[in-house]
Parts: C-alpha cells; structure tokens; sequence
C-alpha cells in the first residue's frame, strides 16, 4: 500500500483493516453474487408473465407456499418446546439430544429423506405400524412434503430459539411470578414476547430453508405435480426440457429468499445484542 | 514495520499456490503423455454394464484411462451443449441425442444396445402385482420415470398405448431412484428397465409387460466435437461394439441394437 | 387508593438454605406496618433471602410464614411466588420493556384475575394517585431513573400486596435523585400497612427509612434490633462500620478497659468483663504532642490514610488503639497528617460507650 494522501474519512473507515482483507472479500463477494446476476442476465424478462402463469409454474408455487408455510408452522409449535427443553431443563445427555437435534442441519438433504423413509416410510418404524392402523402412509403425498421440509427446517428455528432463550434476563420471569402471573401467562406475556426477535429469524431461517428443500422432499415424498413436486423440484425438472420456465421459477424462488432475507434484520440475529 | 509482517507471509503463499500446481500440471502432463484419460458420459441405466466394460477395456488398453460420468440422460445432454470437457456420450434413447446432434455438439451417433421397459415389484410382492393389468388397480402406488427422462418418456408410451387407467403416485428423476423405491418396498411397483431388473437381482421380481404394448429403446452413443481426447474416444466407442462389450452388454439383459 | 380492607399479618421466617458450599440460616420476624432493614455485605445472603421469601426459591428446613399463612414448610407446603401476596422491587426495577408503564402497573392486577379494562382502570388510579399520569403511555425506556423507580413501586403496590420486598431500590440511582427519592420512598413505605422489607447496603438509607434493621454475615443474622440500638450498639465490625464508628474489644475491670488488640484506655462504666466499645470518629481529637487536658486518654498514632467526606476528612490512624478519626481539612493541614506522619489522639471516657460484649 502506498502511502499517498488519504482523506479524514478513509482513515476512519480503513483504520486497523489489514489490507488484504479488502481484496479477499471482494473476491467473496463476487463469487457469492455473480451467479445471481448471471441468472438475472439470462432471465426472459419479456416471456416471464408468460411462464409464470402456466399451470405447472403456478401449481408449483403454490404447493411450496403451502407447504413451506405448514413446515415452519410445526417447526414453531414443536421447536419452542425443544429449544426450551435443551435452554432452561438440565437433563442427562442434553449435549448428545443437542447434537442429534441440530445433525439434519449438516446431513446431507437426500441422507435425511432417506432416513424419513426408514422411520416413516410404508415399511418405517412407525410408518409401517401406522399405515396397518390407519391405511394412511406419508410418502407420496403433500403431508409427507411438509414433513420433509419441517424435518431439515426445525433445527434452524431450534438454534434461534435456544440463544434467544439462553441469552434474555430472566428476571423479568421472576418479576412477573411476583406479580402473580402463572406459568403459563410467564410464558405467553413475557418470555415469548421478550424472546420475539430471536423467535422471528428462527421462522424466517425455517421459512427459507423449508422452500428451498430438495433432496429429502423428493427422496421421501416423491415428485408428484400439484401433490408433492415443490419449485426447486420443477425447476430440476425443467432445466433440461423447458430451460426459460426453469429458470423463471428460479427467479421467482430467489426473490422471494431476498425478500425473507432482507426482512431478517441483523438484529434479530443477535439476541441481546446491539445492531 | 506493521505492512511487511503482513505482507511477506502472503506473498509467500501465493507464490507456492502459483507455482505449485504449475509444477505439478507440468509433472502430470508428462504423465499424460504416456496415459490418456478418456471421459465418457452415460446414461444412469448404464452403470452395471458400462462400469464392467470399462474395466474390460482398461485392461486391454493400458496407455488409456477411462473415467465415467452417470446421470439422467437430459441431463447429460445439456452439460454437452454446455461444452462439458468430454469425450464419448451414450444416452438412453434417440430423442435425447437428436438433441445433442441438433446442438453440433456429437457427431454421427451409433446404435450399440436396446433396452425394454419392464415392471419390477418388491422381492415379497406384497400388493400382489401377478400381470401389468394390475397396476391400474386402485390403491396400488406405482413409479415411473419423470416424462423428461427416456425411462419416464417410455413409460408414458406403454401407459398410453395399454389403455389402462395407470396414475404413478411419483415421476422420479432417473430409474435408478423408481428402483430405488421398488426395492425399498415404498412402492408396489416400478417401471424400469430390463436392465435394471438383472442388476437388482434377488431384490426385486419382473412382471412383463405385454410385447403389443412394450416400448424398446435405441441407445446411441456419440464422439463429442472437439473432444480432448479424440482418438483415444473413438477406440472406447469402437470397444464397446465389439464383441466382449456386447456380451457384457447381453449379461446384464440389453438387447442387440436394432 | 384502590385498596380495600388489607388482612395484614406479621412475617415470620426461621429458616435455612443452601445453595452449593453458600449456607444461609436466618430467623427474624418483620412486623407489619413497619419497615424491615436487612443490612450486610455482598455475599451475605441478602438477595437469597429475598428471593427464598418472595417465593423464587424453596426453603430446605424451618418455616416462612406471613399472618397466620404457612408459605413454606420446608417439606410439603410450598406456595408457589404467583400465589403469594408478595410484592416486589427489583434493584434494576425490570420493567418490561415490551410493554408501556400503564400496562406493566396493570400486569399484576390482570394476572390475578381482573380483565384487561378493569386492570387498566386500576393502573391509571394508581398512577394518579402517584401523580405520574403522564408516563401512562411512555415505555420504560424512556423513563428516567427516578420516574422508573416509581413506576416500579406502583407495579408492585398495584396488586396491593401484604408485603413489600425491595432489593436495594435506591442503588441505581444518582446521588441527587437518591436524595429526592429516599424522601418520597420513606414517605411511601410508612402508608404501607403490610410488612416492609428492604434490603440495602447503605447506612444513610437504613437510618432514614427502617424502623428496625436485621444485620446478615455470612449467611446469619448476626444483630437485630431497632435502628438506635444497633447504632449504638454495634455486634460486630461491619454493623460498626456501617453506622460509622469505632468500634474496640476487650474486657473492663475497674473502669480501665483491656483493648484485644492492644492498649488500654479508662473507661467510665461500670460494666465489668468482655465488652465492645464504640468511640464516634468526631469524639476523638488530635494533638501534635501530647495534650493537656481533660481528656483521661491519649496516646500515639500513625496515620495511615486520609479520606474526604463531605467537608471533613476522615483520618485513617493505626496505634493502640488504631482509630478513624474526623478532623477539618484544616487541621489535616495544620498538624500535617500525611501518611506516616505520627500525632497524639485523645478522648474522653465519657465518650467511649462500653457494653457486654454480645
């Protein structure tokens, strides 16, 4: 780095940065985002109503809404649950139970559709038990995508909701014992709302990861349109045959992922912390 | 003072991250002049077969190296139109490397098997599937191929050409995943090929699908324009229409090609 | 006032706990009407107190009882903290921040029972009565400290309790607030029909707001009593401290006191054997040689540190006896006391206060 003449404000802002960094993370930057915009530069912009409206676009749209929106549902019902389980009650094992909770983050998607299928499947652990009682087996059909997707989305919430959690004052629980407020009002009147921020990007992470879930859907549930073919399964579905509805699906799953994404505010992320 | 700590242990690891694979692209390619490396993309269908001829032909050809890609058949096409750093294609039906020949992508493809569409059901036959009839009963959950795929393609064709009421509960996205599913018994009934049924062996039971209906598949195989590695391509794609691939080939249940 | 007829009964603890190698066992009663200092230093158990009180935390032996209810047994008698009519005042007030001051006054009203309107109803009394009407809608963020400590005591009032705990409620404020508020807090606690129970480290704050403080060391209560009385007589060299004196042991015979840790000095009471002496700092003066007068005793020190309080300083001396000492900074000045510097310190018999040692 030469040293010319640098401005007040570069000062400021360059202050301690080894200059390395600056270059490294462009090339980041690039890498991460370049992609985006080549899918951009090739979208059909003046055929995209088009695309969009056609039966199978629509029906996969709709599917992954629903679905999507099922998966976060009972990975916020079940999740709390778990996430205080493992934050507030010490129990024998509770690192192992952590662990195992938080593996379908790592495993890989079709692994986990995979394991669904041995647990669930028509010949499952409990799936076969269920399907002798009840007639009813979850591969194959729209139940069996949300639980696919609720299944490698609840861990993100879990995470969340587990530092959220672990890191508010709960003091404020005992100033609300004081006042006379039952368990269950401690819960719903204070913590939930103080845990609130943490609660949301935990739903949010799940909403995403959920859309956007591949392998374990269509290993576990098959691919099915209108019952169990998600967008990411019509977009692969698309690429080699009809690459311009392909890539318009695309478009329409990345904006929906930078909308959740912006709306994730940093702060949400950091519970207790400053922006 | 601050700069040098930083930067002489950077240039230092440049330095190595440059020179390093010069040197050992340089030590390789010497090597390569003595072994080429031929790559090949294949059908998924293919797997047992060509997995057992490229041995065979290793064996009888030393100073070439064969390294094989399996996928879905459309999806190989596109990575060849993309200009994928291959040698040999070998698609599963025609349709498919039409589209390839349309992209100039290959050359002039030639017929080296056929293969049928068969039913395969799990080894107990739990929903009991005695003929291809059966398959439109309801309640029965059968698998095909997605229609993309020429395995899904065919499928469409038999299911149209019976005239029977058959609804797959899923089109998945290459027959090795319907055999999949039939060998794990989460399906009563698959449509795969005949191929497929061999290599599955004990694990599954075929049920036939009458000859008026069935669908028999060409499967093509090609030298990609401006290969890499030309000539050594041709003596794969030479191989395997000779005799020991065939015979290769007819073990695992391909027909001759037509 | 939204209160009605209060059954107000007395507080009875005798009790123990233990929280890992930490034992607390403590036995007083805090009448009602009446308000209760509990005195000591940090890790005296003072907050475990609170908290075993307030129902945040189960006795392990003994008895809590508040009138004539049973709170805690010790075996199968637990009343949960929801259900006890405690209220309390937390050190950093832990107003909820999510909602405004109206609805937090109103959160204990609602939890007991009352509907939403109704609670509201009740808050906004309160905060009239208060004459803090215009917080109603403010959050707790953007209140001052001592508009929070306020809001704080009606949350807790509001559910009109029968005792009142509070955890060092004046300790977060600045001096000047805490001048203002300790005035309007005394003021407060003495409407308060029900036990009032404050824990503090501040002497100022026992003397002006206790009618009777409970001193806690290491887990015990180690003196109780009304507020003169400690203060006269102090058990122990925190109590002393605390209330600002001197304080000596040693065993008297014969109107000369035998200091334990060293010296001796003449004594004008009649109270023979082990005893505690207390000597104000302001009783003692101090003389570049050795003083004539009055003063029946007089030795040498040393002095060991200077400390400003107010517009006097406070003489650190180390002698036989070592005392604290107040003097005028001109006299710090006049008979150059620096550390290290030596001077004779007198005082009066009738100065030096000798009780049985307790």
């Amino acid at each position: 780095m030469t040293t010319g003449v640098m401005t007040r404000r570069d000062r400021r802002r360059t202050h301690r940065t080894p200059w390395i960094i600056i270059p490294l993370a462009i090339v980041a930057m690039l890498f991460l985002v370049i992609p985006l915009f080549g899918l951009l530069a090739d979208t059909p912009w003046t055929r995209l109503p088009d695309l969009l409206t056609r039966e199978v676009t629509v029906t996969a749209l709709r599917l992954s809404l629903i679905t999507s929106l099922a998966a976060t549902g009972i990975a916020v019902v079940f999740g709390v649950p778990l996430a205080w389980l493992l934050a507030r009650i010490d129990f024998p094992g509770r690192p192992v139970v952590r662990a195992l909770v938080l593996l379908p983050l790592v495993l890989p998607p079709v692994v986990g559709g995979t394991a669904l299928l041995t647990a669930l499947g028509r010949r499952g652990i409990i799936g076969q038990p269920l399907e002798e009682l009840t007639g009813f087996s979850l591969p194959f059909t729209t139940a069996g995508v949300v639980l696919a997707e609720a299944f490698v989305a609840m861990p993100f919430l879990v995470l969340t909701v587990e530092g959220a959690l672990r890191g508010m004052d709960r003091r404020f629980e005992d100033a609300a014992m004081t006042l006379g407020a039952s368990r269950m009002r401690v819960l719903t009147r204070v913590t939930l709302p103080l845990i609130a921020p943490g609660l949301i990007a935990g739903a949010l992470l799940a909403w995403a990861r959920a859309l956007g879930e591949f392998g374990a859907t269509i290993t576990f549930a098959g691919n099915f349109p209108g019952r169990t073919q998600t967008m990411p399964l019509a977009i692969y579905t698309l690429l080699d045959t009809d690459r311009d509805a392909a890539i318009a699906l695309s478009v329409v799953l990345l904006a929906t992922c930078i909308f959740i994404l912006l709306i994730l505010r940093d702060q949400w992320l950091h519970p207790g912390g400053r922006r | 003072m601050r700069r040098s700590r930083v930067l002489f242990p950077v240039t230092r690891a440049a330095a190595i991250m440059i020179v390093l694979p010069a040197v050992m692209t340089t030590a390789c390619a010497q090597q390569d002049d003595d072994v080429a490396t031929v790559t090949v993309l294949a059908a998924a269908s293919l797997t047992e077969s060509f997995t057992e001829i490229r041995e065979a032909f290793q064996e009888a050809n030393p100073d070439i190296e064969v390294e094989i890609s399996f996928g879905p058949s459309s999806g190989l096409v596109s990575q060849v139109l993309e200009g994928v750093d291959a040698d040999v294609l070998a698609t599963a039906n025609t349709a498919t490397m039409e589209q390839a020949v349309q992209g100039g992508s290959v050359q002039q493809p030639v017929m080296f098997a056929t293969n049928s569409l068969t039913v395969a059901v799990p080894a107990g036959n739990p929903a009991g599937i005695d003929d291809f009839a059966d398959l439109a009963r309801p309640g029965v959950l059968v698998a095909v191929c997605d229609p993309r795929v020429p395995c899904g393609d065919a499928a469409q064709q038999v299911m149209a050409a019976s005239g029977l009421p058959i609804e797959p509960v899923t089109y998945e996205l290459d027959v090795k995943a319907v055999l999949a599913k039939v060998i794990l018994d989460e399906v009563d009934a698959g449509m795969v090929y005949v191929t497929d049924v061999v290599a599955a062996g004990s694990r599954v039971r075929e049920v036939m699908i009458p000859a008026d209906m069935s669908e028999s598949l060409s499967y093509p195989i090609a030298s990609i324009v401006d290969a890499p590695q030309d000539g050594a391509g041709q003596r794969f794609i030479d191989f395997v229409l000779g005799e020991q691939a065939q015979s290769i080939l007819a073990a695992d249940g391909f027909g001759p090609a037509s | 006032m939204t209160s009605g007829a209060q059954s107000v009964g007395d507080l009875d603890i005798d009790m123990r706990v233990t929280r890992g190698e930490f034992e607390l066992s403590a036995a007083l009663t805090a009448k009602a009407g009446q308000v209760t200092a509990i005195v000591g230093p940090n890790g005296s158990g003072k907050s475990t107190l609170l908290r075993v009180i307030a129902g945040l935390e189960p006795i392990q032996e003994g008895h809590l009882q508040l009138g004539d209810r049973v709170l805690d047994d010790g075996r199968t008698t637990f009343v949960p903290a929801e259900k006890r009519p405690i209220g309390m005042v937390f050190q950093d007030y832990l107003l909820f921040p999510h909602l405004n001051v109206l609805d937090n006054i109103a959160f204990g009203v609602q939890s007991r029972g009352a509907t939403r309107q109704a609670a509201r109803k009740a808050g906004r009394e309160w905060l009239a009565d208060f004459d803090l009407s215009g917080l109603a809608s403010r959050r707790p963020a953007q209140l001052s400290g001592g508009q929070a400590q306020r809001v704080a005591l009606l949350r807790a009032l509001a559910t009109t309790p029968e005792a009142l705990l509070l955890d060092e409620p004046l300790a977060a404020l600045d001096a000047g607030t805490k001048t203002r508020m300790r005035g309007e807090l005394s003021r407060r606690l003495t409407e308060f029909p029900g036990v009032a129970l404050l824990v503090t480290h501040e002497p100022l704050e026992a003397l002006v707001l206790a009618d009777h403080i409970c001193v806690l060391e290491g887990g015990r209560v180690v003196q109780s009593g009304s507020v003169e009385d400690v203060a006269a007589r102090p058990a122990s060299d925190y109590v002393a401290a605390l209330m600002g004196v001197n304080l000596l042991r040693g065993s008297t015979r014969e109107g000369r006191m035998r200091l334990d840790a060293g010296g001796e000095l003449i004594v004008a009471s009649s109270v023979e054997g082990r005893v505690f002496a207390t000597i104000r700092p302001s009783a003692v003066t101090v003389h570049q040689h050795r003083p004539e007068g009055s003063a029946r005793n007089s030795w040498k020190a040393r002095v060991e540190g200077l400390e400003e309080i107010g517009d006097r300083v406070r003489v650190v001396f180390a002698g036989e006896p070592g005392l604290l000492v107040d003097v005028t900074a001109t006299s710090v000045a006049t008979l150059g006391l620096v550390p290290g510097a030596s001077a004779w310190l007198a005082v009066k018999a009738t100065e030096i206060d000798v009780y049985p040692a307790p």
